[in-house]
């Protein structure tokens, strides 16, 4: 069973003989994969602000794929390491999916102490790209959840913020205007899950690696949307996802719902665009949260997803990776750039004071970086475990809609995809 | 009566045929509201701003990205006729020891999915030095175990008559091969055609294997159709009703082609 | 059939290698040791890593695979899909081409255009197209179909009771202008005496549809039953482009290549788990290949296409 890699020992010296005929090989600096459009553009004009501003120059190349296309292909590359960029921008829902065997990452967690990051930069978002005591990536965005709300229509319902400060006094309210007027008050999305576990003071996964280790919690949770459903007051969407366009278009803009939940880029990129003609309609507030067991209100926000760089070990331009990465992190215009162009509000907190950040939004007409630097101290932890992106992903695509449309129970579901998380990586920890 | 019956149900096949296509083109004239509300089928106004902004090479060069995906599965498709109808002559001519284990191969190989072997298709041709090269991408796809098959069907119908006629004339087996290649040139443009289209729409192995400033047009829609909306959906349409074109025209063309050969083929 | 004498008989003639030679040469190259590779993950041992031969652990992978409730699920998921397919499209397409047949000269070349532009589409578009095509209430086969028939609007794509009908549609309504042309070629290439004795004798069209056009044509339904077959045990393209690489809502569409790349691939759902993919591939592969050999030598038994 051995022939495949002498054949592929004998194959390689042959091919290195009459390879010119075939390859060539593009010389670049540095290359980042990201995987969007819209942060290429963005890191085309840092590497141009990078190279006016610092005395190192470099040639950037930056090469943007699709959400699923990018970890895909970076999970082809990781083997060989032939093709692989220096420099990845990987959404945080990825990143566990690579801690699995080797890390493909080179630690940085040096480099954060000795360049002063570390305690620059929030911590719940650098642990969000840590595991077993490593960190592998610097955040660029602090995503944290808040609810977006239709202003003029609360107004019109006579309901203030403070009328849904728990998801408790959430549930009344929207009961109380589900019976009066026919309107349903909240639009539910698969990735939600985790988030909320986290509100409560879960996660899930344990420090020890432990899939859902408060079940009666995630079960709490669950069965309560699953009652707001029920009752109509809290609605999937068509599609299941508040990230479809169509959702804007359709449901926002006839005004099924009053309240989305979403992180910053939600609001500063996502209603801009597909919402243009609400300008004005929309505001934004703390989650409604759970009372901790002393009567206290829990965290007001959680994170969910967001972006950070990480630094490929195969690259051979490390010193250079890191410097970029250290400019784009700390320079005040790009992280001022980086909120204004709509991608997300940093995680770099020096940044917190500029006043560009702090500004009101024309389109909430509200300082979305206020209620943001309001709300960061209470943003739970995240622990980080091989199979998290795993589970975020089974919940989103199987078991949410079905707990939700009630298909199934929040226990049979939880029990279902315990029994998934155990195929998917039992036996699995990379040769 | 169940002439016009089977003639109406005809034309509401071909009229839902023609939607994706009227869809397309309607659609490469609407802003991204208008497409997000599929209730509208006519754009508000004709403009085609998507057409000028996908030929200013913003986003990708669309003559390129046309220019390598049809030299990439044209050159496949052509390979793959050439070396399976070769192959299913063997199989279905000649008599050989290995001819039962080739056919159980080839049948093997079909029916493994390529998704499930493309990782391992990659790290082979990144071995090989061959990553990032379209020559190595255009020869990985040119052993068709489908081509095989359908070539050994076709030559099985072919009469040993003119086999022996050959081989009396004294033609040694691969210039018997080349005189019956007229023959059976409607299944060689029918396989040419379908392979073409395989090719033309691969996603996944293109994906790895090649660069990324190397798109093929399932990759340079995928780029256009970006999860961040920057770009208007209205290009990737536009691109995507572009991309019809060549492709019409080709089968036209080989549908002529087909037609004629199809009226002296004599075997049957 | 005719046969080489001599040391031709065991493959060594020159001429036969340069037949059959650059197909197993490429054949070797790009799918053998791939497949190897493959198999070789699936059994435990890995190329790169040079790891040795790890029989304990390549026999657990098997293990995981057959005890796999999704793996099994998207296998019946497949069959439905492939059974669906061939049950509308083959006499779908046979009947159309019936049709066109019958037409005037003229027109058949039209006909048979428009019916073959969904299959040159490609999924990328195809993708934005059913996108919204089956999108729930403001989806246009709701506006334009479902809600003007006076019905409930459907939400297509989150119902799991329509969501492998869905990725049938969708197949039936790209390869039928391909299967409809093979057909109407077959078609073609019967000869014109057999229609003339049909119309001599007086026999209906029904019956020339039966003893004529059918029976001349059987080799190619039997062709277009293998393709659709295979592409229907292999389809990905159709299914990640309406549901985006998942299996919908209760896993009712997830097809068993949509599975093998949810396990293989990290964009897929957050897995990367090349070994059981293998494993998987390997399990089926060998199952569908017993089963093609089985059909081949039943098909040979009953003489059909003697």
């Amino acid at each position: 069973m051995i022939f495949p890699k002498i054949l592929s020992n004998l194959a390689r010296k042959l091919v290195l003989l009459v390879s010119p005929l075939w390859t060539f090989a593009q010389e670049s600096d540095l290359t980042l994969w990201i995987s969007s459009f819209q942060d290429q553009s963005y890191y085309e004009q840092m590497s141009e602000l990078y190279n006016s501003k610092s005395d190192r120059k470099v040639n950037l190349k930056v090469e943007a794929y699709g959400f699923r296309e990018m970890p895909d292909k970076l999970g082809a590359v990781m083997n060989t390491g032939q093709g692989a960029p220096d420099l990845v921008q990987l959404d945080e829902t990825f990143f566990g999916v690579f801690l699995n065997g080797p890390s493909p990452f080179l630690d940085l967690s040096e480099k954060l102490e000795r360049s002063g990051l570390r305690k620059n930069l929030h911590p719940r978002r650098l642990e969000v790209f840590s595991y077993q005591g490593k960190t592998y990536g610097v955040p660029q965005s602090l995503s944290a959840l808040v609810l977006y709300y239709r202003k003029d229509l609360f107004e019109d319902f006579k309901i203030s913020p403070e009328d849904v400060a728990t998801w408790e006094d959430f549930a009344k309210v929207g009961e109380a205007l589900m019976d009066d007027h026919g309107q349903r008050l909240l639009a539910l999305d698969g990735t939600l899950f985790d988030s909320l576990l986290r509100q409560r003071g879960s996660d899930l996964f344990d420090e020890k690696g432990e899939f859902l280790p408060d079940e009666p919690i995630a079960l709490s949770i669950l069965e309560q949307f699953a009652q707001m459903a029920e009752k109509q007051i809290a609605v999937l969407p068509d599609r299941g996802s508040i990230f479809d366009p169509v959702f804007f278009s359709g449901d926002l803009e006839m005004g099924e719902v009053l309240c989305v939940i979403g992180a910053d880029w939600y609001g500063l990129d996502l209603f801009q665009q597909f919402a243009p003609g609400m300008e004005g309609m929309w505001g934004m507030m703390p989650l409604p949260t759970w009372r901790k067991p002393d009567g206290s209100l829990g965290p007001r926000t959680a994170t969910f997803a967001g972006q950070g760089l990480l630094i490929m070990n195969s690259s051979k331009n490390t010193e250079e990776a890191w410097d970029f990465i250290e400019f784009v992190m700390t320079d005040a215009d790009a992280n001022a750039e980086r909120f204004l162009q709509g991608n997300s509000f940093p995680a770099y907190l020096p940044a917190w004071k500029d006043e560009r950040l702090l500004g009101e939004q024309p389109y909430f007409r509200q300082s979305m970086g206020k209620l943001l630097v309001e709300l960061a101290d209470e943003i739970p932890v995240v622990t980080v475990n091989p199979g998290r992106p795993q589970a975020i992903f089974l919940m989103k695509e199987n078991y949410f809609s079905s707990i939700m449309y009630r298909s199934q129970t929040p226990e049979q579901a939880i029990s279902d995809m315990r029994e998934a998380m155990k195929a998917g990586f039992g036996a699995s920890k990379g040769p | 009566m169940t002439r016009w019956l089977s003639r109406s149900a005809l034309l509401l096949v071909l009229l839902i045929a023609a939607y994706p296509f009227i869809w397309c083109l309607l659609s490469s004239f609407k802003s991204n509201r208008e497409i997000h509300q599929p209730g509208n089928l006519l754009p508000s106004s004709f403009d085609p701003f998507a057409y000028r902004l996908l030929f200013s090479g913003d986003f990708i060069d669309f003559g390129e990205v046309l220019g390598r995906s049809l030299l990439l599965s044209g050159g496949q498709a052509l390979l793959a006729t050439l070396v399976c109808s070769a192959a299913g002559f063997a199989l279905a001519k000649v008599g050989f020891r290995a001819k039962p284990l080739v056919f159980v191969l080839a049948l093997l190989v079909i029916l493994y999915p390529r998704q499930a072997m493309s990782l391992s298709v990659f790290d082979w041709m990144s071995d090989m030095g061959m990553s990032g090269s379209l020559f190595g991408l255009l020869l990985s796809g040119a052993a068709s175990g489908l081509g095989v098959i359908f070539f050994t069907q076709v030559f099985g119908k072919v009469p040993d008559e003119l086999i022996d006629l050959a081989r009396i004339e004294g033609r040694s087996l691969g210039g018997t091969f080349f005189t019956l290649i007229p023959l059976i040139s409607p299944a060689l443009t029918t396989f040419a055609a379908l392979h073409f289209l395989l090719c033309w729409q691969d996603h996944l192995l293109p994906l790895l294997i090649l660069s990324h400033d190397q798109l093929t047009l399932p990759l340079a829609l995928s780029r256009l159709s970006d999860s961040s909306f920057r770009i208007p959906q209205a290009v990737g349409l536009a691109a995507g009703v572009l991309s019809m074109i060549p492709l019409l025209l080709l089968f036209g063309l080989s549908f002529r082609r087909m037609r004629t050969a199809l009226s002296e083929w004599v075997v049957s | 059939m005719y046969k080489l004498r001599g040391a031709n008989a065991c493959g060594s003639s020159p001429s036969l290698l340069l037949l059959i030679g650059p197909f197993v040469c490429l054949w070797g190259l790009f799918w053998l040791t791939p497949l190897c590779n493959g198999f070789g993950l699936a059994m435990g041992i890995s190329v790169h890593s040079g790891s040795s031969y790890d029989f304990i652990r390549g026999w657990e992978n098997f293990i995981r695979a057959s005890e796999d409730a999704k793996f099994l699920h998207s296998l019946k998921n497949t069959l439905t899909f492939v059974g669906g397919t061939l049950g509308i499209l083959l006499p779908l397409g046979f009947f159309l081409a019936a049709v066109i047949f019958d037409l005037k000269k003229r027109w058949r070349p039209i006909c048979l255009f428009l019916l073959i532009v969904p299959s040159l589409a490609l999924p990328g578009t195809l993708a934005t197209l059913f996108y919204l095509f089956f999108h729930g209430k403001s989806g246009a086969l709701n506006q334009f179909v479902t809600i003007p028939l006076g019905l409930d609007p459907i939400n297509w794509m989150t119902d799991p009771a329509w969501i492998l009908p869905c990725l049938i549609f969708q197949a039936v309504w790209r390869w039928t202008g391909l299967i409809t042309l093979l057909l109407y070629c077959g078609m073609r290439s019967i000869p014109q005496w057999q229609f003339e004795v049909a119309r001599i004798e007086g026999v209906s069209s029904w019956g020339r549809l039966r003893t004529i056009l059918l029976p001349g044509v059987r080799h190619l339904i039997f062709f277009s039953a293998i393709f659709l077959t295979i592409d229907g045990l292999v389809s990905f393209s159709g299914a990640y482009g309406l549901l985006g690489g998942s299996g919908g809502v209760a896993d009712a569409g997830l097809l068993f290549v949509t599975y093998l790349y949810q396990v293989a691939f990290p964009g897929g759902s957050g897995r990367m788990d090349l070994p059981l993919a293998s494993a998987m591939s390997v399990l089926t592969a060998s199952i569908a290949t017993f089963c093609a050999l089985f059909l081949i030598r039943l098909r040979n038994r009953l003489g059909i296409d003697q």
